[in-house]
């Protein structure tokens, strides 16, 4: 489970992974190219406008004369035209790049969860998924690309200001290049306390919101149980923690820039210091200090973004790996048979043999050891037994959403693993216990079954398994919009949409997962009429906790501990009165319980 | 108005904190505007040898022997002048943003501390008509907003309306011609900034959306993988994520674009102002209207008041939000709490006797839809009630009522003679066990699950109850046992699990009342016998209902009642109930029959 803790990421810089990021963004290499060009031309510009004003300030004031005034202000303007469109360009492309970047690497993403098998599913929190597919996509591309522009605009900035600094008067220079180690040290250490702090901030922040949570949640829990106060001091712990974290991030966030400006207003006053005599010395002009009493300011903006981009770094490292390792992810089913136009053409006849068969999903908890069943085409066959005995598992391997640790599965005389998935996967059909529906129309969930039935055919397998008359009672009849996972209608409604769904499909092997278990018994009486029109002509595998919906199916296996103990139809295990017989005689007793109340009353004769 | 008055009730003891950033950014204001003064007197009058001309005769105030100080002597003096106004304004700035932080960070400690404190003692009823995800969101979105609002944004607008008042006189001071022209764009950049982000709300609520159904798309076929592999349906869900991914993208696109051309543009604008600035400053100093001083000093100022000025447009457009927030969060403060006070306190550390009364006891929901209908029950110490009863009789709605979760009732309930509503609620709670069908469990380990009600988290009289709910060797099973962690990133428990520790919670605290709310619901017919067995071994020690579906269940009962339509239709024991005509004998019956043909 450590997996899915929040690490902490204080690594040093890893080579390998940025060289997988960079691998991300070469599909955008030409974007990147220009908006680097942007990028140099914006801080040249930023760079020279301090000496335009020290032309202005050298050429006309100084001479007191308008000769240059004309090229003056057409130079100004037109670097105020250039630097608008470059701001505009930047600010275009670098969201391009990083809208362009998130989206192919949410499409990789889910491609890749596409190929997962459903263990994977099984140990990772959809959660934990979705998490890694917004926020921290959204925070690597935003990182890489604006991380682009701060750094080549940083470094160009730096290296234009140097570099006319330089030319302007050295003497005044060195005074300030011996400043910048200084500011690029606090910048850095500075820069790397506030992200940790702000992390900090953000966990407690999710904490905060998951007590909220909890506390909508489990009022009716903390009512019963008098947990209020605890509850409340507890909560008042995390709630001072976050007091303390984010008054300290701020802080330091408030130390940061006061201090990065005290250090440019020393240098400002040993350039003019220095500066001043050198004027009267005669040595710089007047317009010369003025432009370097400029750039004094202009040389620690860059420096302190450079700075921000470093501690950045560290946090889209830690989003990377994440992401990395969704990306990386090895499927441990695959699919080596490619599915031809002959494989789709071709029906499975449905005959299934089990030999062997070994299964766990953790090492040293074996659900099946050795376990051997045939299927014959068009069988209907039963699991029955107690919660955890291997009944879902059997039919998650037979559909090769698992595949057996050894052992074989053979469809059609053939194993299995030779076999196209997607052939497989084509040929069946699955209604799962709690079925899931997709936001959107009821027409749109059945024909999930089937993309390119008509509406005709849609409405006709609703009225096969009986859900056409609830469908017709609805506001907007087979346009009613069943809401999130289908939300809006009951579990029983939605096991009889499901149904309808798989009967479209018109499968070869059909397997009902607890399909009917939330289906009140009146309806239940219909489907299983419509069950017996759907089975037949195909195999169907059926797991069923409500004994009384499979007293028709051919076998009839009851599992436990992933072994089969009693096997045979219904008259014959009933007969033989064994456990069988036993859980038969339970339920039955509570199902007419619950009749008898639901019918309430009746005058007695 | 009342919004203010509202944040206010959460200042208490911080107006002078908050008071005192505000004067902090004033100071700092005011210092960092004599830097420029300092540099505009260096340039002109020590390196340019003019006669100082500072604004307010402040040129007056400086010593004599300062003038007549050697030039390099006086540049030292003007440099450190520099430093030490640089000093005090940035430890002035650094100081108005510790106070602020202090401030906003304290209100949104008190704003949370409130909420939660306040939606725990909200009634029942309440948290059982509210969505949970509106609720979370307006105490961390909303908090956080208005916390924005009072620590950055107002202070914002504060300086910068402060800077614009300091400076405008300074630069009127120093010459009027040039502080009309410095100032002719400014208000364009304040208006366009205002009205642009008025209106770009829309997009970034439409990047919001996208986003937000980007997700429900990808969370939806993530909880549905099942149904895609079994219709072989990848192919269709890549589209259907790719669709949604590319109308996000397009939507951010959009936005970035709008957002690149208010920037571009705004930027133009300020660029502007600083090249009319330069262009006709430059005019002027030549024609020797003003000094060269008072241009580059024009140049800084007009670069302090620029960019506050446009932050103030946006924050403005803000403003708005923080309102609606603060709406949002006072809607859940207004709704009346539980009220606590009573006129019997249960002694601590006594018990209740658990005898319970029903009388004429009628409850609704809603006017117009009865769920309980004139209930006349003396349940008495120490007996175990069965209740019977199909879905909609108003089974739990009874049971709800004896710890007070809903109030409105009409008649009257006794609990040991005394009626409840002269209880406190939380007394009265802590006597009674009550184990729900769907339990919620806290997101910790399994002891402290079981043992959230004990004063210690006493390990023995966990086991203890765990065993009584046939959950111990579960437990057991787990890697880490009772230190299992349940939830999210812990292990999830199934159904029958969940009910078990609900079950092992209630036990542990040893009710006088007992409530089994259909608990047993999930939970396989083996475990279920264990735990009647356990139940049994404990009958007479607390006042115990149980409410059921199955016929197994009620043999325990000293007397079942049998309800139907918010009305007792049938009570009696088992004994007295098959003699009688009804529902009961009829179901009695046919499983005694059956169980005949079996054997």
């Amino acid at each position: 489970m450590d997996t899915y803790k929040e690490k902490e990421f204080d690594k040093k810089f890893d080579y390998r992974l940025w060289v997988a990021i960079l691998k991300q963004a070469l599909p955008h290499r030409k974007l990147i190219f220009i908006l680097t060009a942007v990028m140099v031309v914006n801080a040249l510009i930023d760079a020279i406008l301090p000496l335009i004003t020290r032309y202005g300030i050298d050429k006309m004031i100084i001479p007191r004369t308008y000769d240059n005034l004309v090229p003056f202000i057409a130079i100004y303007i037109g670097a105020i035209l250039v630097q608008f469109v470059m701001v505009f360009l930047l600010i275009d492309l670098a969201g391009r790049v990083e809208t362009g970047m998130n989206y192919d690497l949410r499409r990789n993403c889910y491609r890749k969860l596409q190929s997962m098998s459903f263990s994977y599913y099984d140990r990772t929190p959809t959660g934990w998924i979705v998490a890694r597919l917004t926020s921290d996509i959204s925070r690597l591309g935003d990182i890489v690309a604006w991380g682009i522009v701060d750094l080549v605009w940083g470094l160009a900035m730096i290296a234009f200001v140097l570099s006319v600094i330089f030319v302007l008067s050295w003497q005044l220079a060195l005074i300030l290049v011996a400043m910048l180690p200084l500011i690029g040290f606090i910048s850095v250490k500075f820069q790397i306390r506030l992200f940790k702090s702000y992390r900090q901030v953000r966990r407690l922040n999710s904490m905060i919101t998951n007590s909220f949570g909890e506390g909508i949640h489990g009022a009716k829990t903390t009512k019963t149980l008098v947990r209020e106060e605890a509850n409340l001091a507890e909560f008042m712990e995390t709630n001072h923690k976050m007091y303390r974290s984010s008054v300290k991030a701020a802080v330091t966030s408030a130390l940061f820039m006061p201090l990065i400006l005290l250090i440019s207003s020393i240098g400002t006053a040993l350039v003019l210091t220095r500066g001043g005599s050198l004027v009267i010395a005669g040595v710089i002009g007047f317009g010369t200090l003025v432009a370097f009493i400029n750039y004094t300011m202009h040389l620690f903006e860059p420096i302190s973004n450079v700075a921000r981009l470093f501690a950045e770094m560290q946090n889209a490292q830690a989003a990377a790996e994440r992401v990395f390792s969704l990306l990386e992810l090895e499927p441990e089913i695959i699919s080596t048979v490619p599915f031809t136009d002959e494989w789709k053409a071709r029906k499975m006849n449905g005959a299934i043999s089990i030999r062997n068969l070994d299964f766990a999903y953790k090492e040293g908890r074996d659900v099946f050891r050795n376990f051997n069943l045939e299927i014959a085409p068009g069988e209907s066959i039963a699991l029955v037994g107690e919660t955890g005995t291997g009944k879902t598992t059997l039919v998650n391997l037979i559909c090769r959403f698992y595949e057996p640790v050894s052992g074989s599965i053979l469809i059609d005389g053939i194993d299995y693993r030779e076999l196209p998935l997607p052939w497989i996967h084509s040929q069946l059909g699955y209604v799962q216990q709690v079925p899931h529906l997709f936001q959107g129309s009821i027409r749109e969930n059945i024909r999930y079954g089937r993309l390119d039935a008509t509406n005709e055919e849609v409405e006709e397998a609703a009225r096969l398994v009986r859900a056409d008359e609830f469908i017709q009672n609805l506001p907007e009849t087979y346009d009613y919009k069943v809401g999130e996972a289908g939300n809006l209608l009951s579990t029983g409604q939605k096991q009889l949409i499901a149904f309808a769904r798989v009967v479209l499909a018109n499968p070869r092997l059909l397997i009902l997962d607890e399909a009917t278990a939330s289906i009140d018994t009146e309806t239940e009486q219909l489907v299983q009429d419509a069950m017996h029109k759907v089975l037949s002509g195909r195999t169907g595998i059926i797991v069923a906790h409500r004994l009384s919906t499979i007293r028709s199916v051919d076998r009839i296996l009851l599992l436990h501990h992933g072994e089969i103990v009693e096997m045979g139809n219904h008259h014959d295990l009933m007969k033989r009165q064994g456990r069988y017989h036993q859980l038969y005689m339970n339920q039955f007793m509570k199902e007419i319980t619950e009749q008898e109340l639901a019918e309430g009353l009746r005058p007695c004769s | 108005m009342s919004a203010i008055r509202f944040v206010l009730t959460f200042m208490y003891k911080l107006k002078l904190k908050y008071i005192s950033a505000a004067l902090c950014i004033i100071l700092a204001a005011v210092f960092s505007f004599f830097t420029p003064l300092i540099i505009r007197f260096t340039v002109d009058s020590i390196i340019g040898g003019k006669p100082a001309a500072l604004p307010f005769g402040l040129d007056s105030i400086l010593p004599q022997a300062f003038r007549d100080l050697p030039t390099a002597l006086s540049l030292v003096w003007g440099a450190l002048a520099i430093v030490i106004f640089s000093l005090l304004g940035h430890s002035c700035t650094f100081l108005r943003g510790k106070l602020s932080a202090e401030v906003s960070e304290e209100l949104a400690r008190r704003m949370r501390n409130r909420l939660y404190d306040h939606i725990q003692k909200l009634p029942y009823s309440w948290h059982s008509k509210v969505q949970t995800g509106d609720i979370i969101q307006r105490c961390t979105s909303d908090v956080d907003t208005v916390r924005r609002f009072i620590g950055l944004q107002l202070i914002q607008l504060g300086r910068g309306i402060f800077m614009a008042l300091l400076i405008l006189p300074v630069m009127l001071a120093m010459n009027v011609k040039m502080t009309l022209i410095s100032t002719v764009v400014v208000p364009v950049i304040f208006i366009y900034a205002f009205i642009f982000f008025k209106q770009v709300r829309k997009r970034f609520q439409a990047a919001d959306e996208s986003e937000g159904y980007l997700t429900t798309v990808l969370e939806e076929s993530l909880n549905g993988i099942r149904v895609v592999r079994a219709f072989a349906r990848e192919d269709y869900e890549v589209a259907r994520f790719e669709r949604a991914a590319d109308d996000y993208r397009a939507k951010c696109r959009k936005l970035i674009t709008v957002l690149a051309y208010y920037w571009a543009s705004s930027d133009l604008l300020c660029l502007t102002q600083m090249a009319i600035v330069f262009i006709f400053g430059i005019g002027w100093t030549i024609r020797g209207e003003i000094s060269l001083g008072t241009l580059l000093a024009f140049s800084t100022y007009i670069n302090m008041l620029l960019w506050p000025i446009r932050e103030m447009g946006r924050i403005l457009t803000d403003m708005g939000k923080a309102l609606v927030s603060v709406g949002r969060l006072r809607e859940i403060l207004d709704t009346p709490i539980e009220v606590m006070e009573a006129e019997t306190n249960i002694p601590k550390g006594s018990r209740l006797k658990g005898e319970i009364e029903f009388r004429g006891l009628s409850f609704a929901y809603t006017e117009d839809n009865p769920i309980l209908r004139g209930i006349d029950l003396k349940i008495s110490a120490g007996e175990t009630i069965a209740i019977l009863g199909a879905t909609g009789s108003g089974k739990s709605t009874l049971t709800n009522l004896i710890p007070r979760l809903f109030d409105g009732y009409r008649g009257a309930i006794f609990v040991d003679g005394i009626e409840l509503s002269k209880y406190h609620r939380q007394d009265l709670r802590r006597q009674i066990g009550i184990v729900l069908q769907e339990p919620f469990l806290y997101s910790r380990s399994i002891a402290d699950n079981i043992g959230i009600a004990l004063e210690d988290k006493d390990m023995r009289r966990i086991e203890a109850a765990s065993r009584e709910a046939a959950l111990h060797d579960a437990i057991s099973d787990f890697e880490q046992a009772y230190e299992t962690v349940i939830g999210e990133r812990g292990v999830t428990l199934s159904g029958g699990q969940r009910q078990r520790t609900a079950i092992a919670r209630a036990l542990v605290k040893d009710p006088a009342i007992l409530i089994l709310d259909d608990a047993l619901s999930a939970v396989d017919s083996e475990t279920e016998q264990i735990i009647q067995r356990n139940l049994l071994l404990r009958k007479g020690k607390a006042t115990t209902i149980i409410i059921t579906h199955r016929l197994t269940g009620v043999s325990m009962a000293d007397r079942i009642v049998v309800l139907e339509h918010g009305r007792i239709a049938q009570i009696g024991s088992h004994k007295e109930l098959i003699e009688q005509p009804g529902v009961y004998k009829r179901i009695w019956q046919i499983q005694h029959q059956l169980e005949q043909e079996a054997i």
